[in-house]
């Protein structure tokens, strides 16, 4: 039994998660106040993910940053980052994907909040950044874990996108998910068996937990 | 001393309308604004507090300018106002006195919370969470956050609104006694005149954003058990007599000239002219005839 792809999917799947967290808090923040025209346009973007074929990301990163591009080029030749057939590439990849994981629950959370609230803090001589960490973020905590559980788990689920730009190089980006493609591919079922039902235990795990926790029927014990 | 002097296009229930105002308010006292829904009462706390900004105006307070149009505006962080917000705005991750210790910017503001929970009686709730709180006790652990800092301007926007008769009653108990102890420039946004009428020293009427109404009101007259009864007057200085070691002040209070004498030694600030507040406590008040 290979753990490797198991393990290499849990790594990319915190990775991911970690970046997307730091990523997200600022653009939802600014995407559930902004009134701007822009938002719109960026709103869209965020939620591309959701209808877009991974392969369609997967196609235009691998042009974007491929070493045979002028763009891609700079970036090897310059700051000595491959971003195809590697692992921070696949993050990278994987952060756009899940992107509107993270970003849709916070944005909700973040607008569900009243803006006395917001309000109350700044009357109190709190400036933005204290307030949106002491007095907002606390406030959407069920929304911020399904965020994080959520953008875990798509991680986890992933295969177009890491199909194209990951490629299937053992420890650098042959998730479990391609193992299985893999394995079945060469009739060896048994290995497919194995990391399609940890998968499966993993994920329902998961999402289990968050509807625990979210319902309510954890609350008494996790706090 | 306050000089607000505020404009503002705001759009009400009959349409757009211009809000006009300009008040001088002397400090400590309480005002009381009321009008229809929509005549730009919250509008003008708001802007007040910095959170919404006028189209053009100024705002003074103390001598120091807090808004001028053509120039920058104080963030509301730096106005030291307190606002009671009609949802009361409690933060419901924090306990009672989380919510009070998060308002506490100094050491000082800090030793102020442990007689405003008594003040305000919350001692007993000050572990509980706000989501546990009625109506009633979550106003008093607002208000009670919105004084640890002592603020210069207490802005009360419709506080009571959601509360019944009884609780109102009490609360409304409260914010006197509060005002009767800080003497915090207070400006209380109600639709409900009488409520007014119990404990604001003036009351004016706004009307689509202008103020049609605007009257000073005699507060605590009639009311015979005056354990902590203070007088409140303002008025212009007339004359300044000097009478052996006492100096006997003629005062102009608008309906009534009044003597005051006190200690020369005291009253080398004082000049004809000025306009001036002052306080008196009373222990008993005689009625002298019954209509």
């Amino acid at each position: 039994m290979n753990w490797e792809p198991l393990l290499l999917t849990l790594k990319l799947a915190l990775t991911t998660t970690l970046v997307l967290l730091l990523v997200s808090l600022p653009l939802a923040a600014w995407l559930s106040k902004s009134r701007s025209p822009l938002k719109s346009v960026v709103d869209t973007l965020v939620s591309m993910p959701l209808v877009l074929p991974p392969t369609v990301i997967g196609f235009y990163f691998l042009i974007a940053f491929s070493p045979s591009n002028a763009f891609g080029q700079w970036l090897d030749e310059h700051l000595g980052i491959q971003l195809v057939f590697s692992f921070p590439g696949l993050v990278l990849a994987s952060v756009l994907y899940s992107l509107p994981f993270m970003v849709h629950p916070i944005q909700a959370g973040l607008r569900s909040l009243p803006p006395s609230l917001a309000e109350a803090s700044y009357i109190l001589g709190k400036d933005r950044l204290t307030t949106f960490f002491r007095v907002l973020l606390p406030n959407i905590r069920p929304a911020l874990f399904t965020g994080l559980v959520l953008s875990f788990a798509h991680t986890v689920g992933e295969f177009g996108v890491v199909l194209m730009i990951g490629g299937s190089i053992p420890g650098v980006s042959r998730v479990a998910s391609i193992a299985i493609y893999e394995e079945v591919e060469t009739m060896n079922y048994a290995a497919a068996h194995t990391y399609s039902l940890i998968l499966f235990g993993l994920s329902f795990a998961i999402l289990l937990s968050v509807n625990l926790i979210n319902g309510g029927i954890l609350k008494r014990y996790w706090r | 001393m306050m000089h607000v002097q505020l404009n503002k296009s705001l759009h009400g229930p009959e349409g757009d309308f211009e809000l006009a105002v300009d008040l001088q308010l002397e400090s400590g006292t309480f005002l009381g604004i009321h009008g229809a829904s929509g005549a730009g009462k919250t509008s003008l706390l708001r802007m007040i507090a910095g959170l919404m900004p006028p189209d053009s105006g100024r705002l003074e307070i103390n001598g120091v300018p807090w808004l001028e149009t053509s120039g920058k505006a104080m963030p509301p962080q730096k106005r030291n106002v307190g606002f009671l917000f009609q949802d009361y705005a409690l933060f419901p991750h924090l306990t009672v006195l989380g919510n009070l210790e998060f308002a506490a910017n100094s050491p000082s503001d800090k030793d102020r919370i442990p007689e405003l929970l008594r003040t305000m009686e919350l001692e007993k709730l000050q572990h509980s969470m706000p989501g546990v709180l009625s109506g009633g006790q979550q106003q008093r652990v607002a208000l009670a956050r919105a004084l640890v800092r002592q603020p210069r301007i207490l802005l009360l926007d419709e506080p009571l609104s959601a509360l019944d008769a009884p609780i109102r009653r009490r609360l409304q108990d409260y914010l006197g006694k509060i005002h009767r102890e800080y003497r915090t420039t207070t400006i209380m946004v109600s639709h409900d005149p009488s409520e007014l009428h119990r404990l604001a020293d003036r009351v004016v009427e706004l009307r689509a954003g202008k103020i049609v109404e605007d009257r000073a009101l005699d507060q605590g007259s009639g009311e015979i058990p005056l354990p902590k009864a203070a007088l409140k007057a303002s008025g212009r200085i007339l004359e300044i007599e000097l009478e052996g070691k006492e100096v006997l002040l003629r005062i102009d209070t608008g309906a009534q000239t009044i003597r005051i004498s006190l200690p020369a030694t005291e009253a080398k600030s004082l000049k004809p002219g000025q306009n001036i507040t002052f306080q008196a406590s009373i222990d008993t008040i005689k009625i002298l005839n019954n209509p």
